[in-house]
């Protein structure tokens, strides 16, 4: 058994999915970022995300059945105390007749099938200790690997995050120009980076919006759709610079 | 108690989340691994996150270490030589070479 999945080999999302729908219930940078990549930049970071991502897909992990290797343990050691009591007890049993001259044959036929029986189960529990032991050894080994891959994804993580504060800092001086054009916002608030931005993150988002240069048309939610609507600098559709789909088309806000 | 490892993004969340909402069962937090006392509800909890994350998690039972029970008492001795040692450069190895202490190998070869 393997098996190959991992939350860092989630590819990027497409621009669209990330700006999309306003509000986008993410951060600045992560939308800016987006709005990058819609209009084709890439950061210094890509090449080495990919080959991160290619490597943790070709990590094929070895999943040993642990868990029927401890269950036969423990059925097969619960089998052998069954069987020691009833040996003990048979002996007994055994041991009264004698003390009393009785008759033995039949106790002793008893105790005699029951000791094989100890003797099958001792030799099953062994193999059922054996096989667990070996069960175990593989999964240490596959979680060195399950190690490397954690460690791969972090790393991706991390590539991802420089990649998308990049993408976002060039971007900066446009989206702060955007702000301006954006019911809401205003250049003044844009601060020198995504994380000193101090303005309304609906009008950020709409800037961010108008940047971008998405392939589908853009969904407003009910704030969104209200605040472009009483804006007089005309259209919806020109403040974004994109086709929008109004809340009311689309049945949920 | 058990300890609890886990291998992936998602186990290491759900580790970290069982630990905020069950402050009573663990002992200890480290980074993707967690202590959890021995008792059957902690085990529980424990089982859960494997039944969620499967071979990324693994469960381990520990139990309380004894040198005067384990250890003969010329590991004992060694150590607490070695840990007093003049030269702290000197490999054990180097160390317990014609003294009484014990061989590296040989204890490499005992188990506890």
């Amino acid at each position: 058994m393997t098996d190959a999945s991992g939350p860092g080999t989630h590819p990027v999302p497409k621009p669209e999915a990330v700006l999309g729908r306003i509000p986008t219930g993410t951060s600045l940078r992560r939308e800016l970022a987006a709005a990058a990549r819609s209009r084709g930049n890439e950061s210094s970071v890509r090449d080495e995300c990919r080959r991160l991502r290619d490597e943790i897909a070709a990590i094929e992990i070895d999943s040993p059945d642990l868990a029927a290797a401890r269950r036969r343990v423990a059925a097969a050691s619960g089998e052998e105390d069954r069987l020691k009591e009833r040996v003990a007890t048979l002996r007994g049993d055994v041991r009264a007749r004698r003390a009393v001259e009785a008759e033995t044959d039949a106790a002793l036929d008893d105790l005699e099938t029951a000791a094989a029986e100890l003797s099958d189960a001792q030799t099953e529990r062994i193999a059922a200790e054996q096989a667990l032991e070996q069960a175990r050894q593989r999964a240490a080994a596959a979680r060195d690997e399950r190690e490397r891959r954690l460690e791969l994804e972090d790393r991706l993580r991390n590539r991802r995050r420089e990649g998308r504060r990049e993408l976002a800092t060039d971007l900066y001086p446009e989206f702060r120009d955007a702000l301006g054009a954006v019911p809401g916002g205003d250049p003044a608030n844009a601060g020198r980076g995504p994380s000193a931005y101090d303005g309304p993150a609906l009008a950020a988002s709409l800037a961010a919006a108008r940047i971008a240069d998405l392939d589908e048309p853009v969904v407003l939610g009910v704030e969104a759709a209200h605040r472009l609507a009483v804006r007089e600098s005309g259209p919806a559709e020109t403040v974004l610079d994109a086709p929008i789909t109004r809340p009311d088309a689309v049945g949920d806000a | 108690m058990l300890l609890i490892v886990t291998y992936s993004e998602a186990a290491r969340t759900g580790l970290r989340n069982l630990c905020r909402r069950h402050e009573e069962p663990v002992v200890r937090r480290f980074g993707r691994a967690a202590l959890l006392d021995a008792t059957e509800y902690a085990a529980f909890l424990a089982v859960r996150l494997r039944e969620s994350h499967g071979g990324d998690v693994q469960i381990e039972r520990t139990e309380p270490f004894n040198e005067f029970a384990a250890l003969d008492e010329s590991v004992r001795d060694a150590a607490s030589a070695y840990a007093d040692r003049e030269s702290a450069a000197t490999p054990y190895v180097a160390f317990a070479a014609g003294t009484e202490h014990p061989d590296p190998d040989r204890l490499k070869g005992e188990e506890l």
